[in-house]
């Protein structure tokens, strides 16, 4: 199909994608090679990215989007979407990245952020857009921009899945006690609060849920992470570090895979956690200098 | 369908878009229930079963680790059952691409994968589908259908892609594709009712059974 035949999409176009996500494993690959390993591990999508964030917080510097050539690569050999990574605020990289023919892109805190104050414009783009966030608040501002997919930010490179379950603790809580509220003046407290658009908070009023898919990210090295946050209400897990950091990746991935779908059968959950070798080493929070997930605003 | 209780409708639930099916079945006017099948225990206790959108390669290996595929394949032979998108690849014909994606055979097609392109290829467009008059269906990264048997009907057709038409040819048309088809009570779709808020292929599904 031609550039000239498209007409810019639908809502529903750009958020679709997402519900065909669901129930699946998003998997952080550096080349080619990763990128068959995890569509063959049966991962839903890969992320293109240059080093996986355990790396980029060891190597320091900048982070910033991939080589094209190495996304485009990653795109040769995947018949799955493939995601790629643009820093915060820098809607040139997302410009390119477009230009590419990503499937989504990733506006995300694990890259170096290149705006202070100003997240990207994403409704300006017709590559749907996922965004981390740490708490409601956040999620809704991400909305209000135009993202079609939400993810806890989690603390990514760290094989520790603390952060990522207290965001997705906070914004389920929030939810829950926004679809309980009394009336519409507590919905007007609670946008003032969230310092969120008043219209996204009512619409969670009236439906319970976050009004774009929530899958969740960072931290999550093991089967048992992956479906601790499926049973905390993530539709569908992000694995970054955690596959190719680890001693077996393909098992590893596999194993993740099957677990995300069968995350309240603690007996599949049992069998596929069996003599995966060592997980990616991890870190404790009081352990590490620089908390990516602060990134973002 | 077994006396007078409603009907249960499975939705295979091992990855995809399969909440929305719930979702939309929960809306439609008859009395149905909706339940998720993640084994061949769940699915021995359905009526019907939709193979939902999502990642076909996935839902294959998925199929395979949880041991369903010989249940899956008797039981898409001779009941109602429904694929949209990745589900109408899994129930379509035999192809080069076995070693990827499961293709039960339940109704005599050829569908060609990520025909359509990538997410910016995706669209949305309003069909006329026979049975239900017009429908805004909502195409995801799509599958398209490339060679249609003697004893499938086509419900409806895809227009606004006269150059893709011609180069996958589908065998009586190089102007349109087929969305959606009909063989018996096997039906399938490469657009998302799913993702609309209008459930007369739904309920059209459930007059199969």
């Amino acid at each position: 199909m031609t550039e000239t035949d498209r007409t810019a999409p639908t809502a529903s176009v750009k958020r679709g994608l997402a519900e065909m996500l669901k129930g699946g494993v998003i998997m952080d690959v550096v080349t080619p090679e990763q990128a068959k390993i995890a569509q063959d591990a049966g991962a839903v999508a890969v992320m293109a990215l240059e080093r996986v964030p355990a790396d980029i917080r060891v190597d320091g510097g900048v982070a910033r989007m991939s080589d094209p050539e190495m996304i485009e690569g990653i795109q040769a050999v995947t018949s799955i979407p493939v995601m790629a990574k643009a820093r915060i605020g820098h809607f040139v990289e997302a410009q390119i990245l477009q230009s590419l023919g990503v499937d989504y892109i990733d506006e995300s805190e694990v890259l170096t952020p290149a705006d202070e104050t100003h997240h990207i414009d994403k409704f300006a783009f017709d590559v749907p857009f996922v965004c981390g966030a740490t708490n409601l608040g956040e999620a809704l501002r991400r909305i209000a921009e135009g993202a079609c997919l939400i993810r806890s930010k989690g603390e990514a490179g760290t094989g520790n899945i603390v952060e990522a379950v207290r965001h997705l603790r906070s914004i389920q809580g929030d939810i829950k006690k926004i679809a309980a509220a009394n009336d519409e003046a507590e919905l007007f407290d609670w946008a003032k609060q969230l310092q969120a658009p008043l219209s996204l908070v009512q619409e969670i009023a009236d439906t319970g849920r976050l009004p774009v898919p929530m899958f969740c990210a960072g931290g999550i090295a093991t089967p048992a992470d992956a479906a601790m946050a499926m049973q905390l209400g993530a539709e569908s897990v992000f694995v970054g570090s955690g596959i190719f950091k680890s001693a077996e990746p393909a098992p590893r991935a596999k194993a993740v895979v099957e677990a995300t779908t069968h995350y309240n059968n603690p007996d599949i959950v049992a069998k596929v956690s069996r003599g995966l070798g060592e997980p990616m080493t991890g870190i404790g929070m009081d352990q590490i200098d620089v908390r990516l997930a602060e990134r973002g605003w | 369908m077994a006396g007078s209780s409603p009907p249960r409708v499975g939705v295979l639930a091992l990855q995809g878009a399969y909440a929305a099916h719930i979702e939309s079945f929960r809306r439609v006017k008859n009395e149905v229930r909706a339940v998720e099948v993640r084994n061949s225990g769940d699915l021995a206790e359905c009526d019907a079963l939709v193979i939902p959108g999502g990642e076909s390669t996935v839902i294959s290996k998925l199929i395979t680790s949880a041991g369903m595929k010989s249940s899956l394949s008797e039981f898409v032979a001779d009941r109602p059952v429904w694929g949209t998108c990745a589900g109408m690849i899994l129930l379509s014909s035999a192809a080069s691409d076995a070693e990827e994606v499961i293709r039960f055979g339940a109704i005599d097609i050829e569908v060609v994968r990520n025909a359509y392109g990538r997410q910016l290829d995706s669209f949305e467009t309003e069909l006329e589908i026979s049975p239900v008059g017009m429908f805004n269906a909502v195409f995801i990264r799509a599958p398209a259908v490339s060679a249609v048997g003697e004893a499938v009907e086509v419900l409806g057709w895809d227009m606004s892609h006269p150059s893709l038409a011609a180069s996958i040819n589908s065998g009586y048309s190089d102007t349109g594709i087929p969305v959606a088809l009909q063989s018996g009570n096997v039906l399938v779709t490469s657009f998302h009712p799913e993702l609309t808020d209008n459930y007369a292929l739904h309920e059209y599904f459930l007059t199969l059974i």
